[in-house]
């Protein structure tokens, strides 16, 4: 948690004081596309190589898919309704 | 984007389950995600720390970006309800599980001490499957409802795993938001579970 917060403000940081040369800065972008792509796919085998989660899918894997929809459904209308507000 | 984000998760998840992988990647995966967690965050640091827009539309916002994550908390709590409604599960079970807001690490042991091991099992697939949804839909999401919609959908997520993809999708005007609604969520789970689960 500390770590994460501290990666965050250590980017804004060097970000706000301009540290990064501006030829280097494409490589910022690039960088970040390259991170995500090995995060998702190690969290894809994090998920994939757990037996519990594999074993507890045919079981709890509707309703909890069934669950997160309704979380996700119910924060998208919100936002959305914050945002025409925000619009006006 | 939607095609790096999907392709790389599913060909991850594929991946995993086959047992191809050698062990010495696997048994080190919680170690890849953690670097790869911090390289992306300070790339997005990076990124938000530059850009004006970012904190403008915080600005802009004024209190009111508070809003957001209360809205997101009452929200995902009625949804989940109302989704747990369907199945006929008990509301204050499905609401727990929607007080979790992608956090299905600290959801699923919350749920196993306080309940029992198969809410803490459901609690965690949820919260898995609320940050796999988020990651996969705030492209397309962005792209036609706008950016809050798109941050919305995250919850506690938008503090880390899935800052750097509200970042791209919304380039970067979206990131500070997405930065306080994590925050102000990961602060509520410990809290708001509970207290949902034995109101």
């Amino acid at each position: 948690m500390l770590l994460i917060l501290g990666a965050v403000l250590l980017g804004c940081l060097v970000g706000a004081l301009h540290l990064v040369p501006p030829a280097a800065l494409p490589w910022v972008d690039r960088l970040m596309a390259a991170g995500l792509a090995v995060l998702l796919f190690s969290m894809g085998v994090s998920i994939g190589a757990n037996p519990e989660v594999v074993g507890n899918l045919p079981a709890l894997g509707l309703k909890s898919a069934l669950l997160a929809a309704g979380a996700v459904l119910g924060s998208v209308l919100v936002a959305w309704l914050l945002q025409q507000r925000r619009g006006r | 984007m939607t095609l790096l984000i999907v392709g790389s998760i599913l060909a991850g998840i594929l991946a995993g389950a086959s047992g191809l992988l050698p062990h010495s990647y696997v048994g080190r995966v919680e170690a890849v995600i953690e670097v790869a967690l911090l390289l992306v965050l300070v790339m997005a640091g990076i990124d938000v720390g530059r850009k004006r827009e970012a904190w403008e539309a915080l600005r802009r916002l004024g209190w009111r970006a508070l809003l957001l994550p209360a809205g997101v908390a009452v929200f995902s709590v009625a949804g989940a309800m109302l989704a747990g409604a369907l199945v006929r599960m008990p509301l204050r079970e499905a609401g727990a599980v929607g007080a979790g807001f992608g956090w299905y690490s600290l959801t699923g042991i919350l749920l196993t001490r306080i309940h029992s091991a198969e809410l803490g099992a459901l609690g965690f697939l949820a919260n898995v499957a609320r940050e796999l949804i988020a990651i996969v839909s705030m492209p397309a999401l962005a792209r036609t409802l706008g950016g809050l919609p798109a941050v919305s959908t995250g919850g506690a997520t938008t503090m880390d795993v899935t800052l750097p993809i509200v970042t791209r999708v919304t380039r970067g005007e979206m990131t500070a938001v997405a930065l306080l609604q994590g925050t102000c969520l990961t602060l509520l789970v410990p809290v708001l579970l509970p207290l949902i689960l034995h109101w």
